[in-house]
């Protein structure tokens, strides 16, 4: 039986189920709570009582991580000069060996109570695009409960843009039907369907020649995207069998958010460019593409869960036995960095974004453990390989950045005049020091990376030549970033899934642009 | 363009690894206090000297060579990858103040510790009077015509300076000019008074009966000290594991002892602690008042404070030294 026939193949979380599978899914959702908890349990456990061990394996750890920047940063450098070049080729001029008419680009927006100008820059975006508008559809997949004002702005961009696509259609989400999450997961998914049935089979297009782009609402793509990703679809062996992963950055309003909101997205962007060059590791996030076909299979986006954009990965992973993976196609997309009325309001949506990405991973974890152990049809090596990248994907973001930067003073701390009196302990702190020192180097080129990839100076900014100084100075903060928006959420996640608290909402980021 | 390239990450990784592999024992050897010494064929296990100092900007000479100077932000000093079981001569120097000097043996793998005790050369007095002038100076007597002149029942002229009032209250124990001043509670002398039934602990280990019968006695948490025939003697009462480094010497192992004693020859008449330091000790003996380490380790440091014959020592509430040198009071800026 395929494992989409399954009634576990769109489990969100273990309530979901009945008998032992229940038991199974529930305590596959503990097993990351203790990973975490276990490790810091360990860490005071071992300062405690073994200090000594406790001192060589911090030591062992924060050399560790050096050599772990100095890997990761290899892997930026080349993705940033990949999405260099990606920027500057003509995908137009190389699709001219290719004969691909046949194919359309479904484009879904969904959004809540986004306003106008995010709405309509977003599709004016997709208008200025280079590749042809007459293989673009596009639909405004609006939400019920959204009020009026959502279905206004979505007649008036319709109104102004309906020529210049195939076509653009508004979906509308209707509220409250049973067995969905307030969230984009059903939104998205019911848009899709209402495409489907309105466009792609009155026009008899077929499935595998659409590639579907879940586009989050800010996100304003260049003007060589869907060549780009035609091209990728194109030269792509077995392209249905694949998403397509651009890279989010933050600019929209970069030049308007402050120093812990950029530090803090473009994190985000340093990580997906790293992932981009490991694609065995990669797994869609956020806006991405793929084909309609392989969507359509596994009946869209799951709608009683949060983090639609990796579950998607995950479902036809296992739909297709492990036949499935992402291609990083390294080009950029421009979405808004969080940005608020207040500074502290703006904080407090980076927290709860962060949670909620954090949240994803957690949640995606039990279902795939899950799943390895419910299809006997992938290979073991290959199972393992996915479970030692997710699990110490999630396990080192919530506690690498405390244990280098807060528990490697435990053994100081607790070890006792026995172990303080030693050259050890001495030795602790100004090793610790000198290594992460070191690894900061990594944070240049963090720098010039970040700097290469900012839009122009807006007219807007009043004193543009302030805000780049601080641009330079903002990387100070990586430390603090790394912790509250890191680890924090992960471990506030990871915890919540522990204790079977699960998020039932999913909350939309706000759009606010000065 | 393509990614990086599997084989181009294999390179990368498998060069990271083995450098991971060299730098692990050597970060180790490192971090342990692993040196080579020319006149050994084996690596060497080290220790080391940590040195605190409140003074800024101090010269330190390890075995007779400049080592560093100390300065706000380090203003601690360790000496590592010093050879073991042998004394490491510490001298630290500033103009102004007195030197600190101490020979403090080194064990494989440790640290040991010394806290410098350096006073200035000259320590600034402040005579308290007991009036005023007209200008608000001090004065030994009343100034006829000016001071308003007030006497106890007994006849005797009330200082019109208050701090003068309280320091000679601090100095006689009560207050000679019966007027009302604010309780002072002396950092000296036996405060507890102990039935034979509540009698702590500490005291029956040490065999002592009533404590009230200690001259000096001073007691904290963790330590009590008194004077016995001249002698100050110290005893640690708190937890073994917590024991200051100054209780611990040895020969190849560090051993701590639980009790200190201090024979400076010429009978104590009276100590207490230097304000902000539980490590030295101000002593009062027939040619001055001087500052001394409780650590008994090679010699002790002996710092001047104030010399002269017939003095007496207090420590006010706000942690100043007063002196009483022939009938006159002094506030030391310490």
């Amino acid at each position: 039986m395929n494992y989409k026939e399954t009634p576990y193949f769109h489990v969100a979380h273990a309530r979901d189920l009945r008998g032992k599978d229940k038991i199974l899914y529930r305590f596959l959702e503990i097993i990351p709570g203790i990973f975490v908890w276990g490790t810091f349990a360990l860490m005071i456990i071992l300062s405690f009582y073994l200090p000594f061990w406790a001192a060589i394996f911090i030591i062992i750890f924060d050399l560790y991580w050096l050599l772990k920047t100095v890997y990761l940063s290899s892997h930026h450098f080349h993705n940033w000069k990949r999405l260099k070049h990606h920027k500057n080729t003509d995908w137009e001029k190389l699709l001219e060996n290719f004969k691909y008419e046949h194919l359309y680009h479904l484009v879904l927006l969904p959004y809540y109570k986004e306003g106008m100008e995010v709405v309509e820059g977003t599709v004016k975006s997709l208008a200025e695009s280079k590749y042809r508008k007459d293989r673009l559809i596009v639909v405004l997949a609006s939400e019920e409960r959204a009020g009026e004002e959502a279905q206004r702005i979505a007649e008036e961009v319709k109104e102004k843009y309906k020529d210049v696509f195939f076509d653009l259609i508004i979906s509308t989400h209707p509220e409250g039907l049973p067995g969905e999450i307030k969230g984009k997961g059903p939104n998205i998914t019911h848009s899709a369907e209402r495409a489907r049935i309105e466009i792609l089979d009155k026009n008899n297009i077929k499935y595998e020649d659409v590639i579907v782009s879940a586009f989050d609402i800010d996100t304003v793509v260049g003007d060589q995207y869907f060549a780009c990703l035609t091209w990728h679809f194109m030269t792509t062996e077995d392209p249905i069998n694949a998403s397509y992963q651009p890279v989010p950055l933050y600019n929209n309003n970069v030049w308007h958010a402050p120093a812990l909101s950029r530090v803090a997205a473009m994190t985000s962007t340093f990580w997906q460019m790293i992932q981009q060059e490991r694609p065995e590791k990669l797994v869609t996030f956020s806006s991405h593409s793929l084909s309609f076909k392989s969507l359509y299979d596994v009946g869209y986006w799951q709608k009683n869960m949060i983090s639609d954009d990796s579950r998607i990965f995950w479902n036809i992973y296992f739909a297709k036995n492990g036949n499935y993976r992402v291609i990083p196609i390294s080009y950029p997309i421009s979405m808004d960095a969080n940005l608020a009325e207040t500074k502290l309001m703006t904080f407090k949506n980076i927290y709860r974004q962060h949670l909620r990405w954090m949240w994803g991973a957690a949640e995606n974890l039990p279902y795939m453990l899950f799943a390895f152990i419910k299809i006997k049809t992938i290979p073991f090596k290959e199972k393992l390989r996915h479970i030692f990248i997710q699990g110490e994907g999630a396990w080192s973001m919530a506690t690498n950045p405390i244990m280098i930067l807060v528990l490697g003073w435990l053994p100081i701390i607790l070890g006792g005049p026995e172990f303080t009196d030693t050259v050890l302990s001495y030795n602790l702190p100004k090793i610790t020091r000198n290594l992460m020192t070191l690894a900061t180097m990594g944070l240049i080129l963090s720098a010039i990376i970040a700097a290469s990839l900012l839009p122009k100076v807006p007219s807007s900014v009043k004193n543009p030549r302030k805000i780049k100084i601080f641009m330079t100075l903002q990387w100070v903060l990586v430390p603090f970033t790394i912790i509250i928006f890191g680890s924090i959420t992960a471990i506030h996640a990871i915890t919540k899934l522990m204790f079977g608290r699960y998020m039932g909402e999913f909350w939309v980021t706000p759009k606010f642009r000065k | 363009m393509k990614t990086i390239g599997d084989l181009k990450r294999k390179i990368i990784f498998t060069t990271l690894l083995l450098v991971f592999l060299f730098l692990v024992p050597f970060i180790l050897m490192i971090s342990l206090g692993y040196k080579k010494f020319d006149d050994a064929f084996s690596f060497t296990k080290t220790g080391g000297i940590y040195i605190q100092s409140k003074v800024l900007d101090t010269s330190v000479f390890l075995n007779g060579e400049y080592f560093k100077n100390n300065s706000f932000l380090t203003r601690n000093t360790l000496i590592q990858k010093l050879k073991p079981n042998q004394y490491h001569k510490i001298e630290v120097f500033k103009d102004g103040f007195q030197s600190w000097i101490k020979e403090i043996y080194v064990y494989p793998g440790l640290v040991s510790e010394g806290y410098v005790l350096m006073l200035p050369d000259i320590i600034e007095k402040t005579e308290i009077f007991p009036f005023f002038d007209k200008e608000g100076n001090g004065v030994s007597s009343p100034i006829v015509g000016f001071t308003k002149i007030a006497k106890t029942k007994s006849g005797r002229i009330i200082p019109e300076n208050q701090k003068y009032i309280d320091v000679v209250t601090l100095f006689e124990g009560e207050n000679p000019y019966e007027v009302k001043v604010p309780e002072i509670i002396k950092s000296t002398g036996a405060g507890t008074t102990t039935d034979e039934k509540n009698l702590p602990e500490h005291y029956v280990k040490l065999g002592i009966n009533d404590p009230e019968d200690l001259f000096n006695l001073i007691e904290s948490s963790y330590e009590i000290s008194w004077l016995e025939n001249g002698n100050i003697t110290l005893n640690w009462i708190g937890k073994i594991e917590n024991i200051p480094f100054y209780y611990c010497d040895g020969f190849e192992e560090k051993i701590c002892k639980e009790d200190i004693i201090l024979d400076w020859g010429d009978p104590i008449l009276k100590f207490d602690y230097l304000p902000g330091r539980n490590d030295v000790w101000i002593v009062l003996v027939s040619s001055g008042i001087y500052a001394v380490e409780v650590d008994p380790r090679s010699q002790r440091n002996i710092q001047r404070i104030y010399l002269g014959e017939n003095l007496d020592f207090e420590i006010s509430e706000n942690g100043r030294i007063l002196i009483k040198d022939k009938g006159s009071y002094f506030e030391l800026a310490l």
